[in-house]
């Protein structure tokens, strides 16, 4: 399978021990940025963790063999594509869960969710700030923003992905890389803007 | 001045989410650690079978399939210890006992029939 950006075929040969423990050690340098990631994008634990762990096996699978420089872009353009096809399968589903999510229930308990919803909002960003709830203002400001400029945002702020990069890992231009990106960093201001005052 | 304003709050916010991002990610809870370390620990650990062409399949295929012809291989060579012809002559026994005029009984009763004719030729020899 060949990855958007990414046009060299894999180089087949020998799985050495030093490949396996730079795998071991690649991998458990990013798990967390990677269910951060996934977390924020799909809105519950469980999806993703079951995101992150493909990623990890597809990358094993077909990438092992490939330079250990380019295991963090190949990593994190498997996740975004694990991504996308989350949301494509989930666009109606992942709505529900995301509530019982916040609030805390576990999925097992979701046939009953509709008798047991309270009937305020959600989380308003604006007003978690005001509550000095800063983590759970960014995760509710990040969650807000629609996927592309979410996904972008988080590689390039966070994980540190250049345009170049972070088009590749997503498929698209890197002209639309900056525009998700600025865009982003636009609403988040907003969203944001009492956090930054302190 | 604004331009310069305005990419200082950039730099600002980026700098802002990254920092609880990362202390969030820093801070993730035993259950969550243990299901990700779980999860390297098994994709790594496909690293450890020799690839074959590239790909590699699990080992309770490869046992499946190994046990799947070892059974198959059994089952030609008792159905071979039976020669081809005399499996023929059996289905014929078969079906001349199911066809036959005198109904099963006697085929069931064999024994006796065969004894009782031992008698009669006894008999006639005395």
């Amino acid at each position: 399978m060949l990855i958007s950006g990414l046009e060299s075929k894999p180089i087949e040969g020998e799985i050495s021990l030093d490949t396996e423990q730079q795998m071991e050690r690649f991998l458990a340098g990013i798990e967390r940025r990677a269910f951060g990631i996934a977390k924020i994008a799909v809105g519950n634990r469980e999806d993703a963790l079951d995101l992150v762990q493909d990623a990890m096996f597809k990358l094993v699978q077909n990438y092992a063999t490939r330079r250990p420089d380019e295991w963090r872009c190949l990593f994190l353009t498997i996740l975004q594509n694990r991504i996308r096809d989350w949301y494509r399968r989930n666009k109606i589903r992942s709505r529900w869960r995301v509530w019982l999510d916040k609030l805390g229930w576990d999925s097992e308990e979701s046939s009953n969710a509709l008798e047991l919803m309270p009937d305020h909002e959600p989380g308003d960003p604006a007003k978690l700030v005001a509550s000095n709830c800063g983590m759970e203002a960014i995760n509710a400001a990040l969650q807000d923003l629609p996927q592309r400029q979410q996904q972008v945002f988080l590689l390039r702020a966070w994980e540190g992905l250049t345009p170049a990069e972070t088009a590749a890992a997503m498929g698209i231009s890197e002209g639309s890389v900056k525009t998700h990106y600025f865009r982003a960093v636009n609403k988040l201001k907003v969203l944001l803007a009492e956090l930054q005052h302190e | 001045m604004n331009e310069k304003h305005a990419d200082l709050n950039e730099e600002k916010l980026v700098r802002l989410v990254k920092t609880q991002l990362d202390a969030e990610s820093g801070n993730l809870d035993a259950s969550t650690l243990t299901r990700l370390r779980q999860a390297r620990r098994d994709a790594v650990s496909q690293l450890a079978t020799p690839a074959s062409s590239g790909t590699r399949r699990p080992f309770w295929r490869r046992a499946a399939a190994a046990t799947a012809l070892s059974v198959l291989a059994l089952a030609l060579m008792l159905t071979s210890l039976t020669p081809p012809d005399r499996q023929l002559d059996l289905i014929a026994d078969d079906n001349e006992i199911l066809t036959d005029e005198g109904g099963i009984e006697l085929f069931a009763e064999l024994d006796f029939y065969l004894w009782l004719e031992n008698q009669d030729l006894g008999a006639s020899d005395a």
